[in-house]
């Protein structure tokens, strides 16, 4: 009969040691890092900033001593011409080339702000300015937005829009952005 | 035998770190030097990078004309940024200066606008860098920009800035010509890059060149060609004054420009410039459609001077006033004086009355494609 005990703690001992082993193998092993492809977000990324710089570059005025900048003079006359202007200058500035076209379709609304505080969209019905291309739904759309001022002698701008006070106002020109 | 098996189970993951990434993100790296090209003016700002003489007077390139106004650029960045005095070590350099980091990456820079006389779309300056790889793998970035063109000066002289308006024509002293006719055109530089007005809207005579023009010149000639003005023929006269008619001269065509020097913040010892040189790196002097004259140039002058003077050229600071004198004396000290121009109105160059012309802010497109 063996009455020692050494065995059993040697035994002990060397389960601990393996277990200590794999253990720490197991962390270092499990540090490695994995690559994975790039994100689709890239693409959206490339034309977020079409889009932002043709609106910041239609902001820019031309000259110094321009009253209005072409943005501006647009939104200014969002009941009659603004609509189709805005829509040719923004395909020729995200184009690039007339010859060659960019397939970037693009749909445009304006929303302003009742004092009441209510929302509104103008046009209603159909998009400020538009490319051939219509949205139907399917496309991966990205949206850039920006602030544009308009004055308070805007000749041409919906009936409801100087309502109650008339001063200076600021609306959202919103642009949604797709690769056809 | 277990903990190995366990182990040996954990190798595969050790390899999964090895495996070829699958891309580097290029578009990444194309949108950060886009970024930095048409938003950021490069390094240093003043002087200005693009009057360095080398490249390691470049610490980063930026095409854009300040930090207050990203998105336009400067012709006169872009127009120096491939010049020949960068090109040693190209395209080691330019990559340290604008794309970064330690990967080799090969890049295509283009910048284009738009053409509104021919309609079409055109470089601005040849492509940088090499060919695009021909099956579309390459990070690409696109940014819509706007141009700013070099502004230049015109001045247009009537027979206002005569001396002595309203009739009373001064008339040159029997002892001779001594007094010599002056004009200066002043350029207050603190109005010109003044705060209040966007840089993209400026004419800076630090970093674009100071082009003037003076015309009409002949309006202030020291001759009658009106009649009502009885100006040449005076009478009576005094003692001590001549006059064409009594002289036998004709009424002068022409007046002859002695010297042109600069002085600064009215200081009145002149700026040390190579007057009597010429030097086409800094400065051109056309009279009367006449080029290669330098500032001492003893020419008559019958109707129209012209001066540029190229960026760097002169010291100048953002609160500098710069004076540019004009001195017309005859050779034949006994006759009287040719022109009546005179230092009573000097001619400022500012905005205003637009005599600074600053061209429209025309639109462009700068691409880069890195892989």
């Amino acid at each position: 009969m063996v009455d020692r005990t050494e065995a059993q703690f040697y035994t002990m001992e060397g389960i601990a040691a393996a277990v200590l082993m794999v253990l720490t193998a197991y962390l270092v092993l499990g540090g490695t890092t994995i690559y994975t492809p790039g994100d689709t977000h890239i693409i959206d990324m490339q034309l977020e900033q079409v889009g932002n710089d043709a609106l910041k570059i239609m902001d820019t005025k031309i000259n110094e001593s321009d009253t209005f900048s072409e943005l501006e003079l647009y939104v200014r006359n969002m009941t009659t011409s603004g609509g189709s202007e805005l829509g040719t200058e923004f395909k020729k500035i995200i184009d690039k080339s007339s010859a060659n076209p960019d397939n970037i379709y693009f749909e445009a609304y304006i929303y302003y702000v009742l004092t009441n505080g209510t929302i509104k969209k103008y046009p209603t019905d159909h998009p400020f300015a538009e490319s051939t291309q219509k949205f139907s739904g399917n496309e991966n759309a990205v949206r850039v937005t920006r602030w544009v001022f308009v004055d308070n002698n805007a000749p041409n701008v919906p009936t409801d829009f100087f309502a109650a006070i008339h001063t200076n106002k600021t609306v959202l020109l919103e642009v949604l952005l797709w690769r056809g | 035998m277990l903990g190995l098996i366990m182990v040996a189970s954990m190798v595969p993951g050790l390899l999964i770190g090895l495996r070829r990434t699958t891309a580097i993100d290029y578009d990444a790296v194309a949108y950060r030097t886009g970024a930095i090209l048409t938003e950021d003016p490069g390094w240093p700002v003043f002087p200005p990078w693009e009057l360095a003489n080398t490249i390691d007077g470049v610490d980063r390139f930026g095409l854009a004309v300040s930090k207050d106004s990203p998105g336009i650029l400067s012709i006169a960045k872009i127009e120096t940024f491939t010049e020949k005095k960068f090109l040693i070590d190209y395209p080691n350099d330019y990559r340290e200066r604008i794309i970064f980091g330690d990967y080799p990456y090969r890049f295509h820079i283009s910048i284009s606008r738009f053409n509104t006389t021919s309609n079409a779309i055109e470089s601005v300056i040849p492509p940088v860098g090499d060919t695009l790889p021909a099956d579309g793998s390459y990070g690409y970035i696109r940014r819509v920009v706007k141009f700013k063109n070099y502004s230049y000066a015109t001045l247009e002289l009537n027979e206002s800035m005569k001396a002595s308006f309203n009739g009373t024509y001064l008339y040159q002293i029997n002892s001779g010509s001594e007094t010599p006719q002056n004009f200066t055109v002043r350029l207050n530089l603190s109005e010109l890059v003044s705060k209040s007005i966007n840089p993209a809207y400026h004419f800076d005579p630090r970093v674009e060149p100071i082009n003037i023009t003076i015309n009409n010149f002949s309006a202030t000639l020291n001759n009658s060609g009106n009649s009502s003005w009885s100006g040449w023929n005076k009478n009576p006269l005094a003692a001590n004054e001549t006059q064409w008619l009594a002289a036998n001269l004709s009424a002068p065509d022409v007046a002859r420009l002695e010297k042109v020097r600069f002085y600064k913040n009215e200081n009145p010892a002149a700026l040390p410039f190579d007057y009597d040189n010429l030097d086409s790196t800094k400065y051109e002097f056309i009279i009367d459609n006449n080029d290669n004259k330098t500032l001492s140039p003893l020419e008559n002058v019958s109707d129209e001077m012209r001066l540029i003077i190229y960026p760097g050229s002169l010291p100048l600071d953002e609160s500098t006033i710069l004076d540019i004198k004009f001195t017309f004396r005859e050779e034949n000290l006994t006759e009287p004086a040719h022109t009546l121009i005179s230092d009573r109105y000097p001619f400022k160059v500012t905005y205003q009355d637009d005599v600074v012309y600053r061209p429209p802010l025309v639109d462009g497109w700068l691409e880069v494609a890195v892989w």
